[in-house]
């Protein structure tokens, strides 16, 4: 069995930008690009380079960008696109869909989708990521038919939780046949909905940890930070210096600028004198901190530039 | 009956027994409906909100602790209201707690709010529904709306409204719980029980994290509606009581309250929303963000908080970084050895260094937890 992974790139409202900034995969995600993170979970259970639908609109040079990150990947943008770099896989075969727009907290397990498919090769799988609860609980108001309350539902996180945060990713036969006519799923809901339909059997098989939702800013700003906390975890508690973590090379930063808490800087930052950078924050791949400004806990996406 | 006779014949009752389930920190700090919120307790934004609606008596519902209860909460009353206190010897259970509060006065409908609730509603509006619905009880929810294709629900807010036969349901003995039994037996009883729905959440304290987000969602409510206290003055986007010592290279971004008697020294960074309680002491090049410092706190030179409770004197030492911490009272955290020499500092003033500012978001600490 070979498998075939395929990572859909979206453009979330928030990310709102041009160029690099107009693509959830593109966006920084701790010390490196989202794009980079994914291929690196993708590796552990396939060495097949991964295709990536681009997000509508997509820049001319979308391409080149994600295949600086990640040489193996080959992107297409339309269905036919798709059929055609699909075209050598047989029944056999497995598709794997991630869609970062679900990132587990804990990380993509998708080890856990290969060990499941391996022992059920007809059915498709769902890696789904709870909501969180807040406590371990949530409660629902329960209506009957006339509107009045009849109780209030109680559920608990560990025993009655019914509540599913998106999903990361699906891995499921070829020979599910879901991309011969013609659609093109633009999420991982999309795609269950049109197994379903097919009448493929699926299988959810639940992640513990939850979930970081990157369709809304919030989201990519606490997966971000888990990241920063993480890389700047060893820092020498008395060199405040070294909670800067750099990547890359080509970083100009002005000796009057400030910078304060975890910050990570990607590759061809420039900082201007007297900006602040407070961290938790990650400055991504050539963005320039303009003289004067303040960033505080932020995500500042590639290229781009905070002026005074 | 006029709206005048109804807030009259009504009294509101504020359920406060909370039980630390975990061991976590966070249980470790005072009761819930004691916690500092932008400066005062959780509870008193729950009285405020029944007097300014026009109630004059308040059954307060404790489980423990109530005479430290009342001795915090004294100077939190608000003028014009009688708050009376109700020891729960037994286990009661909501609806338990509440009917005994009730039978103690002679009022006809009750409005209870939990303790670790900030009402944001309209007390009129749900006064008036209750009534114009002929409802036995009302249930106060907000509709959380569904994303990526799942139904909205309907969340209660933990504020009722009861009317006082309800009441003669719930036995005088043993437990008895508004949401587990109460409802459901008024249900089954063909009784009116209604839910009046809410656009908006009121902010909730359930855990460390609602607790930072309910204490930023204030400080920031306090700023951006110029809500100053008495004593404060708003200098940009910072909320500084008179009595606070503030350099003038201190950097504050975001709203932040500072209270009487903290000091803030030379290049400290507070980033909002924060809150800087009294006689606490932040150090040099100190960066204190979306935290809530409390009494008496010292953050000493070149140290870090971000999304962090300090409970009541808390040290942290210098250079020491802490993250996503709950500290509960008087714990030292790497500290060194203290200073002794206390440079003399200049009188409040503050310098708001925003030319141009990417401000982090809620995100990363305004916590859905808030609602």
């Amino acid at each position: 069995m070979r498998v075939w992974p395929i990572i859909i790139d979206s453009q979330p409202e928030y990310l709102d930008g041009t160029g690099r900034g107009a693509s959830l995969l593109l966006a920084p995600f701790g010390t490196s690009v989202l794009v980079e993170y994914v291929a690196s979970a993708i590796r552990l259970v396939t060495e097949n380079g991964p295709i990536v639908l681009a997000p509508a609109a997509a820049d001319v040079r979308y391409s080149e960008w994600i295949q600086a990150l990640c040489p193996t990947a080959r992107v297409v943008t339309s269905y036919e696109e798709l059929v055609l770099a699909l075209s050598t896989h047989e029944l056999s075969d497995a598709l794997l869909f991630v869609d970062p727009r679900c990132t587990p907290v804990q990380g993509l397990g998708l080890r856990q989708l290969t060990r499941h498919h391996t022992l059920e090769p007809r059915v498709a799988h769902h890696l789904v990521a709870f909501e969180q609860a807040i406590d371990g609980t949530k409660e629902c108001v329960s209506l009957d038919a006339g509107g009045q309350v009849r109780g209030i539902q109680r559920y608990y996180e560990r025993t009655t939780w019914p509540f599913i945060a998106g999903i990361a990713a699906t891995l499921m036969p070829a020979a599910g046949n879901v991309l011969t006519d013609g659609v093109l799923p633009h999420s991982l809901r999309e795609l269950r909905q049109l197994l379903v339909a097919r009448g493929v059997p699926s299988r959810d098989v639940p992640m513990e940890g939850g979930a970081l939702d990157l369709t809304d800013e919030y989201g990519l700003l606490a997966a971000n930070e888990q990241f920063i906390l993480a890389a700047t975890s060893n820092a020498d508690e008395n060199d405040a210096a070294r909670s800067t973590v750099y990547i890359g090379a080509g970083h100009q930063i002005d000796p009057s600028a400030r910078l304060m808490g975890p910050v990570i800087l990607h590759a061809g930052v420039i900082i201007d004198a007297g900006a602040s950078v407070l961290g938790p924050a990650v400055i991504g791949p050539g963005a320039t901190i303009r003289a004067g400004s303040i960033v505080a806990h932020a995500v500042v996406g590639s290229d781009a530039v905070v002026a005074e | 009956m006029s709206p005048r006779n109804r807030l009259d014949s009504t009294a509101g009752i504020v359920l406060v027994g909370t039980h630390p389930w975990t061991r976590t920190a966070f249980d470790r700090l005072p009761p819930r409906p004691l916690l500092p919120v932008a400066h005062r307790p959780l509870l008193s934004y729950s009285l405020s909100w029944l007097r300014d609606a026009g109630v004059h008596h308040v059954g307060v519902c404790a489980n423990r602790e109530t005479q430290a209860l009342e001795a915090r909460l004294h100077r939190h009353v608000p003028h014009g209201l009688r708050v009376t206190y109700h020891e729960d010897a037994m286990p009661r259970g909501a609806a338990g707690a509440v009917r005994d509060a009730a039978l103690t006065g002679d009022a006809s409908v009750f409005v209870v709010t939990d303790g670790t609730v900030v009402p944001s509603v309209d007390f009129a509006e749900i006064l008036a529904a209750h009534h114009s619905d002929g409802a036995a009880l009302t249930v106060v929810s907000h509709l959380e709306p569904g994303r990526h294709g799942k139904p909205a629900v309907q969340v209660p807010t933990g504020i009722y409204v009861f009317n006082r036969d309800v009441l003669e349901r719930v036995p005088e003995r043993g437990f008895c719980d508004i949401k587990e039994n109460l409802i459901p037996q008024l249900h089954r009883a063909k009784q009116r029980v209604r839910a009046f729905t809410v656009d908006q959440p009121s902010p909730r304290v359930l855990d460390a994290a609602s607790y930072r987000a309910v204490n930023e969602w204030m400080v920031e409510h306090l700023v951006t509606t110029r809500t100053i206290p008495n004593g404060y003055i708003l200098s940009g986007s910072a909320l500084i009581h008179r009595d606070a010592m503030v350099d003038r290279d201190v950097t504050f971004v975001g709203p932040v309250i500072v209270a009487p008697g903290a000091e803030i020294r030379s290049g400290a960074v507070i980033v909002g929303p924060s809150s800087i309680g009294r006689d606490a002491m932040i150090g040099s090049g100190v960066l204190v963000s979306r935290s809530a410092v409390w009494r008496r706190c010292v953050m000493h030179e070149k140290s870090v908080a971000d999304r962090c409770v300090l409970a009541d004197g808390t040290v942290v030492g210098p250079a020491h970084r802490l993250f996503c911490s709950v500290v509960p009272a008087a714990r030292q955290e790497g500290v060194a050895p203290r200073e002794t020499a206390v440079p003399q500092h200049a009188p409040v003033e503050i310098l708001r260094r925003m030319r141009s500012l990417v401000f982090g978001t809620p995100a990363m600490s305004r916590y859905p937890a808030a609602q």
